[in-house]
C-alpha cells in the first residue's frame, strides 16, 4: 500500500468543505469544477510542497466537473486517494487521475438523480405531507431530519469511504458493476417514481354529456378504463415529446398552461 | 408587510439558492430550511399564523414533488414559488388558493433567473484558473466565495421588494383574476409535477432501454388500483430489481441463478 502523508484530520476537514462548498459558484461553464479544485486544496498543498507540483495539481482539477452531489461526494474521496498514491510514488499517473474522475462522474450523476433527487427525496416528503397534512409540525422535523441532515451525512461519510478506497475503488467500479447498479436501482426507482407520480398528477375531466334526464360523465367512463388513465397518458406522451421530439421543460410547461387555459374555458377540465 | 419582515423572507430565501453554502452546503439549504414545508412554517411564524404557512407550505411541496432538476432542466423554480408566491399568501391572507395560483408563474420567471445566474457565474472558474496557475490556495477559495456576491445581491434585493410591495397586488390580482383563470392555474398545480416526473424518465430511461418504462406504470398502477403506499411500493420496488438482476447477470454475480443464454445483447 501506499505511504499515508494525509492525517485523519487533513481528510476530515477536505470531507466537510465539500459538503458545505460543492455547489458554490456553480455555473454552465463548469458546473462543479472550482468548488472540486476548492474541495482538494488544502490536502493538495500538504501532498504537493513544490509549488510546481501543487500548482499542476490546483490546474488539473479545475476542469469541469459535475455530478449528483449526494452519491458523488465518494468521487473528490476517491481522486484524493490517487493523489495522495501519486505524491508517495505509486504507479498512478496523472493521466489516471483524470480518467477516472470523469469516468465516474456520469455513471454517479444518473443513479444519484434517480436514488437521491428522485425517489428518496420524493419518499421522504411523501411522508413528511402526510405527518403535517393535518397541522402537525411533525412533518417539519422529520423533513428537516431526513431530507436535508441524513444526506449531509451520507456526503460525508461517502467521501470518507472513497478517500479510504482509492486505487481499490478501480477494481470495485467496473463498467459492469456500474450497469448492474445502474439498472437494479433504475428499476427500482422507476417503480417507486410512477407510485409517487400517481400520488400527485391529478386530471379530472369535468365534462358530462346530458340528454333529457341523462347525463354521462366523462370521468366515469374513464373512470372505468383505468382509473388516472389521463394522468399516465400525459406523463408518458412528455417524455416522448422530451426524448423524441427534443421539447425543453418550459416549452412543455407554457403549452400545459395555455392548453388548461383554454379547456377551463370550455368547459372541458 | 414591515420591512424587517420582508427582509427576513428575503434572506431565508437567499439560503434557499442552490448554490448558497453557509448552512450545511445545498443539503441544509436548498434541501432543507428553504423546502416549502419547512420554509412557509417559519415565514408563518413571522405572521403569527404558524399553522396557516404549514398548510400553505404542505401544498407547494406537494405540488413541487417530483419537480427536481435533473441535469440542467429546471421546468419550475421552487424558490421564487416558495418566497415571493408562499409568503404573499400567507401575509395577504389569500392562503392555499393564492400560493397555488401565484406558483405557476412565478415558478417559470424563477426558472429564468436561475438560468442568468448559471451563465453569469461562468466568470467565476477563470478567477479560479488564474488563482491555480499560481499555485494560490487562498485565491480558489476567495473565487468561490465572491461568487456568492452576486446571487446574494440578486435574490435579496427580488425577494426583499417582491415581498415589501406585494401584499396588496395580490390581494387586488387574485380578487380580479378571472375565476377560470384561478381555476385553471390550481389544476395546473395538479399537471405540473408531470412535466418533472417526464423529465425525471428521460433521465433514467437511457436510449435502448425503454423497456424500462414498463416498471414505471407499474408502479403507477399498483398505486391506483390497490391500497398499496409509497412505502410499501418501495419495498416491492427492491424486490423487483433483486429479481431481475439476478435472473439477468445472477450467473456473473456467482449467485445461484441462472443466467439467460444470449441475453446480454438484449438491449443493444
Amino acid at each position: 500500500m501506499t505511504n499515508k502523508v494525509l492525517t485523519k484530520k487533513d481528510v476530515q476537514q477536505s470531507a466537510w468543505t465539500n459538503v458545505f462548498f460543492h455547489h458554490c459558484a456553480q455555473n454552465y461553464e463548469r458546473m462543479m469544477g472550482l468548488a472540486f479544485c476548492h474541495t482538494l486544496s488544502k490536502p493538495l498543498e500538504k501532498l504537493y510542497p513544490n509549488k510546481e507540483d501543487y500548482k499542476k495539481a490546483l490546474q488539473r482539477h479545475m476542469n469541469y466537473y459535475n455530478t449528483e452531489p449526494t452519491l458523488g461526494s465518494i468521487i473528490p474521496g476517491i481522486v484524493l486517494g490517487l493523489e495522495e498514491g501519486m505524491a508517495t510514488g505509486a504507479n498512478v499517473t496523472e493521466e489516471l487521475i483524470l480518467g477516472t474522475k470523469t469516468a465516474l462522474m456520469g455513471p454517479f450523476a444518473g443513479i444519484g438523480d434517480s436514488l437521491i433527487g428522485a425517489t428518496y427525496a420524493s419518499i421522504i416528503a411523501s411522508i413528511a405531507i402526510g405527518l403535517s397534512e393535518g397541522g402537525s409540525l411533525l412533518g417539519v422535523l422529520f423533513f428537516l431530519i431526513f431530507h436535508a441532515g441524513v444526506p449531509v451525512l451520507m456526503k460525508y461519510g461517502l467521501f470518507m469511504k472513497g478517500y479510504e478506497l482509492g486505487l481499490g475503488a478501480l477494481d470495485l467500479i467496473t463498467p459492469k458493476v456500474t450497469e448492474i447498479v445502474t439498472t437494479g436501482l433504475g428499476i427500482a426507482g422507476l417503480i417507486t417514481v410512477g407510485g409517487i407520480a400517481a400520488n400527485s398528477v391529478n386530471i379530472q375531466v369535468a365534462l358530462t354529456y346530458t340528454s333529457g334526464e341523462l347525463a354521462i360523465s366523462l370521468q366515469a367512463i374513464l373512470d372505468r378504463i383505468m382509473p388516472g388513465v389521463l394522468s399516465l397518458v400525459l406523463t408518458i406522451g412528455l417524455w416522448w415529446l422530451y426524448s423524441r421530439k427534443n421539447w425543453s421543460a418550459v416549452k412543455a410547461l407554457v403549452v400545459l398552461l395555455l392548453t388548461t387555459i383554454v379547456c377551463v374555458y370550455l368547459g372541458v377540465l | 408587510m414591515q420591512l424587517w419582515q420582508a427582509l427576513l423572507i428575503a434572506l431565508l430565501g437567499y439560503f434557499g439558492v442552490n448554490r448558497v453554502p453557509w448552512f450545511f452546503g445545498q443539503s441544509g439549504g436548498f434541501n432543507g430550511i428553504a423546502q416549502p414545508i419547512v420554509a412557509c412554517t417559519f415565514i408563518g411564524a413571522l405572521f403569527g399564523k404558524v399553522s396557516e404557512g404549514l398548510a400553505v407550505g404542505v401544498a407547494l411541496q406537494a405540488m413541487y414533488l417530483g419537480v427536481i432538476q435533473p441535469g440542467r432542466a429546471l421546468p419550475s423554480d421552487r424558490g421564487f414559488a416558495t418566497f415571493i408566491g408562499g409568503s404573499l399568501a400567507i401575509a395577504s391572507g389569500t392562503g392555499v388558493e393564492g400560493a397555488i395560483a401565484l406558483a405557476v408563474p412565478l415558478g417559470l420567471l424563477g426558472a429564468a433567473l436561475f438560468q442568468l445566474c448559471m451563465t453569469f457565474n461562468s466568470f467565476f472558474p477563470h478567477l479560479g484558473d488564474k488563482a491555480a496557475a499560481e499555485g494560490d490556495r487562498k485565491g480558489i477559495v476567495r473565487a468561490q466565495l465572491l461568487a456568492q456576491i452576486p446571487t446574494f445581491v440578486i435574490y435579496v434585493t427580488i425577494y426583499t421588494i417582491a415581498n415589501y410591495y406585494g401584499v396588496e397586488l395580490v390581494q387586488k390580482l387574485i380578487a380580479i383574476l378571472p375565476a377560470q383563470v384561478t381555476k385553471a392555474l390550481s389544476i395546473m398545480a395538479k399537471i405540473l409535477p408531470a412535466v418533472g416526473f417526464a423529465m425525471l424518465l428521460k433521465y433514467i430511461i437511457t436510449p435502448g432501454k425503454e423497456w424500462m418504462l414498463a416498471f414505471f406504470v407499474m408502479g403507477f398502477v399498483l398505486i391506483k388500483n390497490t391500497s398499496f403506499n409509497i412505502v410499501s411500493l418501495t419495498l416491492f420496488g427492491i424486490g423487483m430489481a433483486v429479481m431481475f438482476v439476478m435472473a439477468r447477470y445472477g450467473g456473473e454475480l456467482g449467485g445461484k441463478a441462472t443466467a439467460v443464454e444470449g441475453g446480454d445483447d438484449y438491449d443493444e
